[in-house]
């Protein structure tokens, strides 16, 4: 049986976590916007390069609802992960603040698993607009990656930076 | 203004020229890392970032070094908190508790509606009904209209990520890529119904159902053991998968307590026991999940049990009679006076008494064989059947009790030859009295001619020829067959017996009349008698008119009226002529 692991999205509603797994998975973008209610789960299998060599990782991405954090039933959908993204809208003034609180939301829970932070939408600001969140990284450690689910930027590399900090830590 | 450097000494000045840079990082140091309090100091605000950097850098390491710690600091607290421990517990407890009763009450149920259905329900009849116009037996009927009941695979699957653990099933070598979605969105479905269907998280989701397809769930805190079927489940099979799911929680809880952790190995074993699982259930499910009746073999058991008592009861009676045989034998053996003398012991299990029989010298030799037996055997009853032998120690009165008998046995022996003799000689003489007598006797007896002619005169005297009138026979056909019989009866006679034909009427008319008419009557049986064959000369006709009456009616089919015989023995063998016999009409 391939190596799997559960992951989740985490963000606030709107910052594009269904788009970037779509973009990931099927390489595809939709302009459309449904809001995801409760959860959906996907599934992908991918060739991850770690520092070990490459590993045939199936993610379980859980893509779980961003207007109801906090409560019970997220909380529970978050269990079992070995691993978080947590998105945020490069266009939003409170992103920073945002994602901070998801990714304390997610440690508090799983104390020690790796996070990793996307800075998403990126495609409608010029590089130089993008918001610096290295604050992020200091505070609770992983990757920032500025990413567009609209062109595809920094998507797969998002999944692959998660998906080996995983495969590393082996959580 | 003075130099401060000019009060120390120049070995002094030169070494805070040289080392100035160095004593103040000490001093740094020094308010850093100087005492317990500034160490603390220190530490605080960097020792989550090194222990998360450390957790990055090597978990495993991190985890080891730590586990030792936080495992008995956990334990103490286990030790010093059991209310709260039990408090924490009761969920999980008593959520296995209650699902074990539902699942209790679900087959009590269920067994109570199939015993209902089995009577009661109109397919069951229709099923009957069926089964016997086609000749089919009842159960392939129901088998073939019911949905079969099939298992189609176990999952078990990581509670918290929906990760599959381990797949047993026809389809667990593809990989299991459709049920590791599958998994994760079953838990994503039970904290679903939890948060929206129950506010208890003792309540589980225990059964989807989907078409014909059901997707039962059996729910550890660390795990799901899910079963996928298709058709109606039999009752039984909740309580089976219960104990299958128990029971392999028993061999693998502490592996699944922390699936995220589960090693290759442990992975690979777990997976070949829940295949393993997964063929009992099958094979479960080929006797209905119906627990094998065991009277039979209690039954056989308890036969067998009866059998090896009754086998060793009798073995051990036999050891045991044995045994007390061969100690009696040894008391026996061990007395010199009885060599060669005939005694037998015999073991009786009825009674648990030795009889000993034979026979011995003495009176003495007896009792001293009789106490030492005792002796040697005074658990078991003895039972002395021993004879003495006449030895020559008799004392007088024995001897002269001995001659007495002798001369007893002597006289009536003599007697008994000469009574004998006498009776033998009576015998003799009684014999040849009895046979003058039977020559006597046999003289006196009728010779068989003489028998026969007695016979045939009985048989004659009881024949009559019957007339209505004149010479008109009553009855012709016995009258024919009376005369014919007579004919070849007389016609076996010797020549010198001849046949007298006497006529007889009624009292009516005169008295020569009827004389006339009788003698008429056995001149006509006589001629038919002579057409029968007899000779007309051995034959005597005569008329005796109403001279003997038979009969109180005259007249026509009077029984007067009638024709008799007698036999006749003829001196010259031949009756005087016939013509004379007319002239003796009514003489004689």
């Amino acid at each position: 049986m391939a190596l799997a692991k559960k992951l989740c999205l985490l963000g606030d509603f709107s910052v594009g976590k269904t788009s970037l797994i779509r973009r990931y998975i099927h390489d595809d973008f939709s302009l459309d916007y449904r809001a995801t209610v409760g959860v959906q789960i996907h599934q992908h299998k991918d060739d991850i390069e770690t520092g070990q060599g490459v590993v045939r990782f199936v993610q379980v991405i859980w893509d779980i609802e961003g207007s109801r954090f906090g409560e019970e039933l997220v909380t529970n959908y978050i269990l079992g992960s070995a691993g978080a993204l947590v998105i945020g809208d490069a266009t939003r003034a409170d992103a920073i603040p945002s994602m901070t609180s998801h990714a304390r939301a997610f440690l508090d829970l799983l104390p020690g698993r790796p996070v990793v932070f996307a800075m998403n939408k990126s495609d409608l600001l010029a590089e130089d607009e993008w918001p610096q969140a290295d604050e992020l990284v200091d505070s609770f450690g992983g990757e920032l990656v500025y990413t567009s689910a609209l062109t595809g930027y920094g998507v797969r590399s998002l999944f692959h930076a998660l998906g080996r900090r995983v495969l590393e830590i082996g959580a | 203004m003075v130099d401060p450097l000019d009060n120390l000494t120049s070995s002094e000045q030169l070494r805070r020229l040289l080392l100035q840079d160095e004593q103040d990082r000490i001093e740094r140091l020094e308010v850093r890392l100087g005492d317990d309090e500034a160490l603390k100091a220190s530490l605080i605000p960097i020792i989550a970032d090194v222990l998360r950097d450390a957790g990055v850098k090597d978990y495993r390491q991190l985890a080891g070094a730590l586990a030792p710690i936080v495992l008995q600091s956990i334990k103490t607290e286990i030790h010093n908190s059991r209310d709260m421990m039990v408090d924490a517990l009761y969920p999980i407890t008593g959520r296995l508790v209650a699902a074990a009763v539902r699942n209790a009450f679900k087959d009590l149920v269920e067994q109570l509606n199939t015993k209902l259905d089995s009577t009661l329900s109109v397919d069951r009849w229709r099923a009957k009904i069926k089964a016997k116009i086609s000749g089919r037996s009842e159960a392939e009927i129901l088998l073939s209209e019911g949905a079969a009941f099939e298992i189609v695979d176990l999952l078990l699957i990581n509670r918290q990520s929906g990760l599959l653990i381990a797949q047993a099933g026809p389809d667990a070598d593809q990989g299991g890529t459709d049920s590791q979605l599958l998994g994760s969105i079953l838990t994503a479905i039970m904290a679903f119904v939890r948060d929206a269907m129950s506010q208890s998280s003792e309540q589980d989701l225990r059964t989807l159902h989907v078409g014909d397809l059901r997707l039962h769930l059996q729910v550890s805190p660390g795990a799901i053991l899910a079963i996928k079927t298709k058709g109606p489940p039999p009752a039984g099979f909740e309580s089976a998968l219960s104990e299958t799911f128990y029971d392999f929680l028993s061999r693998w809880g502490n592996v699944l307590s922390d699936p995220d952790q589960i090693s290759a190995q442990d992975e690979l074993a777990l997976t070949e026991d829940l295949e393993e699982r997964f063929k009992l259930l099958l094979k479960a499910k080929q006797s209905n999940f119906r627990g094998s009746s065991k009277k039979g073999v209690i039954l056989l058991g308890a036969l067998a049990c009866i059998a090896a008592v009754w086998i060793g009861w009798s073995v051990y009676q036999g050891w045991y009679g044995d045994r007390i045989e061969a100690m009696a034998k040894s008391v026996i053996a061990r007395q010199s006076e009885l060599t060669g003398y005939p005694i037998d012991v015999h073991y009786r299990h009825d009674d648990d008494m030795l009889a000993v029989s034979g026979l011995l010298p003495s009176q003495t030799s007896i009792e001293n064989l009789h106490r030492e037996l005792e002796t040697a055997l005074s658990d078991v009853a003895l039972s002395m059947n021993v004879g003495q032998l006449p030895g020559p120690g008799l004392d007088q009165d024995e001897v002269a009790t001995i001659a007495d008998l002798v001369e007893w046995q002597r006289t009536i022996r003599s007697e008994m030859i000469d009574a004998l003799d006498k009776g033998t000689s009576a015998f003799d003489q009684g014999i040849s009295s009895l046979s003058e007598t039977v020559a006597l006797i046999e003289g006196r007896l009728p010779t068989a001619v003489e028998a026969e002619h007695a016979a045939f005169r009985s048989w004659l005297d009881r024949q009559i020829i019957a007339f209505r009138d004149e010479t008109d026979f009553d009855d012709h056909a016995r009258a024919n067959e009376t005369l014919e019989n007579l004919a070849d009866r007389f016609s076996s006679l010797p020549s010198t017996v001849g046949l007298r034909i006497i006529g007889y009427g009624d009292d009516l008319g005169e008295e020569r009349v009827s004389a006339l008419v009788s003698r008429s009557r056995a001149v006509f049986v006589a001629n038919r008698l002579r057409s029968l064959g007899i000779p007309f000369d051995r034959l005597q006709v005569v008329g005796r008119g109403k001279e003997k009456r038979i009969g109180d009616v005259d007249g026509p089919g009077s029984i007067n009226r009638r024709v008799e015989f007698e036999l006749a023995y003829l001196s010259d063998n031949r009756f005087p002529d016939n013509a004379n016999n007319e002239a003796e009409n009514g003489s004689r």
